[in-house]
This record gives structure tokens, sequence and C-alpha cells, in this order.
């Protein structure tokens, strides 16, 4: 059995072999190979071994997302069919011209008016979460087009809460 | 003894109060907001006052909400945690005028050490070695220039009335001093409603090291040692251990004296906490005063046994402090790591959002104070703290790999924490060798990724293998229920 996986930037295929009732297979990553053993023992609980050496993973579902857990470190993967994705990072490229939090915050305050011109860097709008607070700057020179956000409106990532024309 | 007591707080530290309330019989009253209503420390209390929005001015900072709370239930004592009104002389006051004991020091001992400038007065006075620097706050830049040529650069400005980090500027030139005077007062005016500046030495490399300290209302001072707090981001605490690498026994003993005799000059009553910085050459000097029970008492409790909780509920209903310096033993080493809802890949923004899964680490010398719980929604109002896990050891390497074994097993998904990032620090050599400072993280931990490593081939390997699994693993013999959800049915055959 051959599995395509992305994980961030990062594509690699995974190859089971002889995967038998007992849950033991020899499993290859991008030809790195690991001696696996694999039992569940509870919804979200496999316990492994990884060529010898003793893994607790677990694995959550939370509607088409999954998040596997290995020794403290967490991995997001999105839809099973298109493989693990790690999230934040890529989302966080495209956003990069996008006035959004980088959390999920409160707006403190709204810096720009609709129709004011302003420069890269600007500070637009702040936003508070968990007592520390962020100013969300102009990813480039324009001018103001529309402000999608008021003073405490909860907002997430991905949120637009400033809508900048570039000005040329 | 009291009866009820009220938690003027939430979170793990309200939890971790109402379990001592418990052991000690007394009832626990929680108080909580509409951000709050599924919280742990609501859901483990035995009554619970809604106060109002999650805003905190609405509900956890709101003085007369939390003493009507504790008036209609009954309560004859607030403890107030750490954070919110812990620190807040006002309500200190009003506790006192309505009755109701506050469980932390008088009402004038807290507005006294609050004051940087007046605590610094009452620890030159006593004899405590202080940090360099200013006496009173000044706004005139002009004085503000020359005192701190007099004091040498690079120097720190610092609100009169500041903590965590916030109002603090470094400056290393005298050109840089009036605007960041200004900066530094107007971050202090905003948080804490109080702009006034002064100046201190910027200490190179120090150490931050802090003692307990317990006092009674009779008279009597005693000190629980030291807990060393250096490894800190954004200038707040994020690993904890004691004892500290750097104390000698006669370094320890000098500063035990120091923290009990700027106890006693303060008029120290309950259990408190004194700050100071160490450098490198061994010499030390008083920082501040934190008049409440720290976040990182837990290290110091497992070292020496004690509850400190109990211990601030017996000394608030007035008892004699049964324990003298000579009956304080310290043994073995405890390692303190806070758990927050933070993503360390990117500056530690607080990272509020559904936690999809928990579960705690266990095992022996294995203490989590914690919070939270799988599906609880962390809000965004609060601070991000999710748990504190603290281990305890015969010494300090046996700590610190018990440390990485339980960071091993603690999963907790669908926010981000700082779980791996303090796993990376507590491996490193540096942590190793004892080589902590208040630079440190900064110094060896800047721009931190997760490792791109073997454990991501083997997370790709169990979420195929949770795929493989989903239906065969279980045994489903004969007389054996189906299903998967103990070891009962999946372990096979065994004898016992």
């Amino acid at each position: 059995m051959k599995y395509h996986l992305v994980c961030g930037e990062m594509k690699a295929n995974v190859a089971v072999e002889g995967w038998n009732s007992e849950g033991e297979g020899l499993f290859s990553v991008e030809g790195r190979n690991y001696r696996i053993s694999a039992r569940r023992i509870a919804d979200d609980t496999i316990l492994m071994r990884a060529n010898g050496r003793a893994i607790n993973a677990l694995i959550a579902r939370e509607g088409d997302e999954r998040f596997v857990c290995v020794n403290g470190r967490c991995y997001n993967f999105k839809d099973a069919s298109s493989g693990p994705v790690r999230r934040k990072r890529s989302e966080q490229e495209n956003r990069a011209e996008d006035v959004t939090p980088p959390m999920p915050s409160v707006v403190v305050k709204i810096l720009a008016a609709e129709g004011d011109k302003v420069e890269k860097g600007q500070g637009l709008v702040v936003v508070s979460a968990m007592k520390m607070e962020t100013t969300l700057k102009a990813p480039h020179q324009g001018i103001v087009k529309k402000i999608n956000t008021s003073v405490n409106a909860r907002v997430a990532p991905g949120d637009i809460l400033v809508e900048l024309t570039k000005s040329s | 003894m009291f009866k009820k007591i009220l938690v003027a707080n939430r979170g793990e530290i309200a939890v971790r109060i109402m379990r001592t309330c418990r052991e000690m019989d007394i009832a626990t009253v929680a108080v909580y907001s509409s951000a709050d209503e599924a919280a742990l420390h609501v859901l483990e209390s035995d009554e619970s006052v809604f106060l109002g929005d999650s805003e905190p001015s609405e509900s956890y900072l709101n003085i007369d909400k939390i003493i009507d709370a504790a008036k209609k239930t009954g309560a004859q004592a607030v403890h107030p945690g750490y954070g919110f009104l812990a620190e807040n002389p006002l309500f200190a006051r009003r506790c006192l005028e309505e009755g109701i004991t506050f469980i932390g020091p008088p009402a004038d001992v807290v507005r006294n050490l609050g004051n940087k400038t007046t605590a610094r007065s009452i620890m030159m006075k006593a004899g405590v070695p202080v940090i360099p620097g200013m006496t009173e706050p000044l706004s005139d830049i002009e004085r503000l220039l020359r005192e701190a040529e007099r004091i040498g650069y690079p120097v720190l400005v610092k609100a009169v009335s500041g903590g965590g980090g916030k109002g603090m500027r470094e400056v290393r030139d005298s050109a840089d001093l009036a605007e960041s005077c200004l900066a530094a007062r107007r971050e202090a005016e905003q948080a804490f409603g109080d702009g006034s500046v002064y100046l201190e030495k910027r200490l190179s490399r120090p150490r931050h090291v802090e003692f307990q300290i317990l006092a009674d209302a009779h008279g009597n001072v005693i000190h629980l040692f030291e807990r060393e707090c250096s490894i800190q981001r954004r200038h707040q605490k994020i690993i904890e251990e004691t004892p500290s690498p750097a104390l000698t026994p006669e370094l320890r003993e000098k500063m035990g004296i120091a923290a009990v005799a700027a106890a006693r000059a303060a008029g120290y009553v309950n259990a408190g906490t004194i700050e100071f910085l160490l450098d490198e050459s061994g010499a030390f000097y008083f920082l501040e005063v934190n008049t409440r029970l720290q976040v990182e008492h837990p290290v110091t409790e497992l070292t020496t046994g004690l509850d400190l909780v109990r211990l601030q509920i017996e000394i608030a209903a007035g008892n004699k402090l049964g324990l003298r310096q000579e009956d304080i033993r310290a043994g073995g080493h405890a390692i303190e790591c806070r758990i927050y809802a933070e993503d360390p890949e990117n500056s530690f923004f607080p990272c509020p959002g559904k936690i999809i899964l928990h579960r705690e680490p266990s095992g022996p010398g294995v203490r989590n104070d914690c919070g939270v719980y799988s599906g609880f929604i962390v809000p965004v109002e609060y601070d991000p703290i999710l748990s504190k896990l603290a281990v305890f050891a015969s010494d300090r390497e046996a700590a610190r790999k018990r440390m990485l074994r339980a960071l091993e097993n603690y999963s907790l998904t669908g926010i981000k924490t700082t779980i791996a990032f303090l796993m990376d620090v507590i491996g490193s050599d540096a942590f190793r060798l004892g080589q902590t400072c208040t630079d440190f993280v900064d110094e060896h931990f800047s721009g931190w990724k997760v490792k791109d490593d073997a454990l991501m081939d083997i997370a790709m390997i169990a979420h195929v293998a949770d795929g493989l699994l989903a239906f065969k693993s279980v045994r489903q013999r004969e007389g054996i229920e189906k299903g998967w959800s103990t070891p009962w049915n999946t372990l096979g055959e065994w004898k016992l």
C-alpha cells in the first residue's frame, strides 16, 4: 500500500509492506524504514513501537481535520484523502497582503477611516488576545477602501478587517 | 477555621486553591464570566456565582460584584489567586471593610510594595541590597538624564506601578533616553493608570532568583528557600526550578536572611515572594516583592513537602505559624514548565481556541496543575496559561529527564502550545549545564521552529496506522464485547 502525504511544504510517500492482523508492518517514509507494531487501546490512542522504541500516539478528529500527537509534538492533518497538511504556515503566506489578525482576538482600536491614504507599515487596527495587544499594519501603501470591523468585535485569522486599494 | 471560601480567580490557580479547600473541609465558591460558564474552576466548585461579561472589568476585576458574591453565598474569606485583584490594595481594603477575610497581606503592605520606588526605599532602610537606581519617580527629562549619568548606562526605564515587562525600556545611550521614557510612560499609563517612571541600572546577564517567605500575624517570619526563574519570554517566566543551580549553600543562607529581613521591614503577613537579581559575581539585589501566591509555587511545595495554600489559609485565619526556620528542609529537585496557549514559532502569540484533545502526563514525581479539558474553548480575554507541569526527582539531572518524559506524554491538540518548545529548552545543553540567565531564550532560542525530524515520519505513520487499525485491531473473540474502548478487550490473552 502506498500513501502520498503532504506536510506543509513537504511531500512524502509512505509505503506499507506486510501489514498483518497483529498490527505489524514495515513502513517506509521517503526511503526511511521503520519496523512498526501498533495497537489501538482507545478510540483516540494508538500505542506503537517504531524500530523498537515505544511511541504513544493520540489521534483526534474534528470535522475533516485530524490531529496527531506524538511525543509532545502535534501535527495537524487535513482531510485524510488529500493527505496531512500542516495548516498555519501556508495560510499565513497566502495572507501576507491581508489585514487579518494572527490569532482569534478582540478589536481594541481602529486607527484609520475609510478613504484615508495610508503608508506601508502604518498601524490600521489594534487587536487584543489574552492580554497581549498587537497592531495590524498596512501591508502596502494605499487607500482604505472599506473597514469591515468595529471596536469590541471578535475577529479570527482570515477575517479581512481592512480592505486597501493599491495606489500606484 | 473558615467554613466557606470564595476564590476570586479562574483557570488552573482557582482549581488548585479549591483542591486544598476540599482537603481542609472548606466549601468553595467560584465566580465566573460569560466566557467561563463551562470552565473547570466552575465545574469543580461547590457553588458558583455568575459575575458578568467576559471583559475583566465586568467580571474578575469587578470588586463590587465579587464582594456581592461573597456576601450572597456567605463566604467568610476570599482567596484572590494571582493576577486580577490579587495585588490590588483597594480590593484588600474593601474586603476588610465588609468583614470578609482577604487571604493575603494587609492592604497597606500590598500598596507599599506595589509601588516600586516605595518598596526600594523600604528595602534600603532595612539594609537589603537594591539595584543601583532611583528611589523617587521623575518626569523631568534633564534630571532623568543626570540620574542616568550617575547610574551609568545601560539603564532600564521602569514603571513605578509596573509589572510583567510593561512600561519597561532598556536604554544604552543618552540619545535614546528621552524617547524611551516617553514610550514607557505612555505604556504604563495605559496598562496601570499610572505613568510615573524611574531608572535602574541594567545588570549584565542577571539571573532571576526569588525566595518564598511565610509570615504570620504574630511576628514569625520564615523562608522556604529559593526558586530560579531565569528562563523567560516577553519578560515573563516560562520555566522555574528549585534549588537554583547558581546558589552555593553560603549564598543561599545570605539571601534567605535578606529575604526574611525584607519581609519584616515591609510588615509582611501571609505568603509572599522576594525577588532578587543575581549577577555573575554572586552579588544579589532586591527586585520586587510579589504580595501573593506565585504561579511557580508548586516547585517549592514539591521540595519542602508543604502546601502553601493551606498555610495561607491558616495564616489568614489568625493561626500561628507552626514552623520555625530550622523545621524547613528542602530535598531533591523540582522543575516547572508553563504550558501556554501560545505559538512559539510566531513570537509566542497567544493562541486561544478549542482544545480538541487533552491528555495529561502522570507517573512518579509528576504534578500537573491544570485548568482545561478536552473540548474546552480557551477564551481570548484572559492570560493564556493552560497548565503548569511540575516534576520532582532526587537531583537536577533526574528531574530534567523526568520533565522531558512528562512533556513527551503531554498530548494537547486543537490549539498551539509551548510544549514542543519547552522540550527543546529542557533538552538543550545550556539548560542541562544550568546556564540559565534572563537572556536565555533570546540567546539560545530566538527564531525557534519545530524540528523537521523523524518524529514527523512517526506522526505520518501513526496517521496511516490509525486508518489501517480502524476496524481490525479489536479482537472480537467469543464472549468479548465489540468496541475498543478498554484494554480488557484489546490486549488479547493475558493472565493476572
